[in-house]
């Protein structure tokens, strides 16, 4: 997600879904017929999140069973950025994974999807499908699962028509 | 009591070159990361090492890990800040080296769109 080129061929268009920042302002994009989704990063206050967010970027700790139940119904992906790990020491990066396990609970309670993102600013930060499993494995969650319910949950955001209609 | 062969994956990584002038230090990091996180006796039992063969640009490093310690070593990979890709993963040098040539054709048809930051939507 979140990859645009000028040159990408039409029909690679249906493979890609956009990722575009939720200012609250009216957005005009040129990215014509692309599927795409508005992400926000989250700043520890459910109050500043618009109603139109498909995505909350999660960037710091808190205790996400308030918000998390919060928005429930509203199917919102909870995106966490592995480039992030990078510059975290590693009582930090075990601290994540712990964290990690028990917001993917609360995601399934309360009807959320998880996102695991690369979050790549450049070739060097992107990652693997083999390393997301391998992530997926010490959070203890089945990579099947994970990505057939990210699967659905693209196909149940898309059933909402959000193309761009420029 | 059977002693079952051990098995291991070469790991083929892609590299800036800038870092290729220094390739030790993809270990050294490797290894702090994988000690910090999986401790000693794990990493010990990994047996990562940096596999020298010809005919291999700079760019590229291959590693060999124990295959019960891929995940391990893959995770630990793309948690250090350096300028790193994994390209692919083969159980025989033979098959990674056909990946890696693969990979490169593609790198060099398209040098250009690699080079840039991707940019947000």
């Amino acid at each position: 997600m979140g990859i645009y080129d000028d040159n990408t061929p039409a029909m690679d268009k249906d493979s890609l879904v956009l990722r575009i920042e939720n200012t609250k302002q009216d957005i005009i994009t040129i990215k014509k017929n692309y599927f795409y989704l508005y992400y926000q990063d989250f700043l520890e206050n459910p109050n500043n999140t618009y109603g139109n967010t498909d995505i909350l970027t999660i960037n710091d700790f808190f205790n996400p069973k308030n918000l998390l139940s919060k928005l429930s119904g509203k199917n919102i992906g909870f995106e966490f950025l592995v480039s992030k790990l990078r510059y975290l020491d590693s009582l930090q990066v075990g601290k994540w994974f712990s964290y990690m396990k028990y917001f993917y609970g609360l995601c399934k309670r309360y009807g959320h999807q998880l996102i695991l993102s690369s979050g790549a600013k450049n070739i060097y930060e992107l990652i693997s499908l083999r390393t997301i499993n391998s992530i997926l494995d010490k959070l203890e969650v089945s990579s099947i699962e994970y990505w057939y319910n990210l699967n659905q949950w693209l196909s149940c955001k898309k059933r909402g028509m959000i193309y761009d209609p420029l | 009591m059977t002693l079952s062969k051990k098995k291991y994956r070469y790991i083929g990584i892609y590299i800036s070159g800038r870092l290729s002038s220094n390739k030790s230090v993809i270990l050294e990091e490797l290894s702090g990361r994988y000690l910090g996180l999986f401790g000693s006796i794990d990493y010990s039992k990994a047996n990562i090492r940096i596999i020298r063969i010809n005919n291999i640009p700079d760019t590229i490093v291959i590693l060999k890990c124990r295959l019960e310690s891929l995940t391990n070593t893959l995770i630990s990979m793309n948690l250090i800040d350096l300028e790193l890709m994994v390209v692919s993963i083969s159980g025989t040098l033979k098959q990674l080296k056909k990946k890696i040539l693969a990979f490169l054709d593609y790198v060099s048809e398209n040098q250009k769109d690699l080079i840039f930051n991707f940019k947000d939507s």
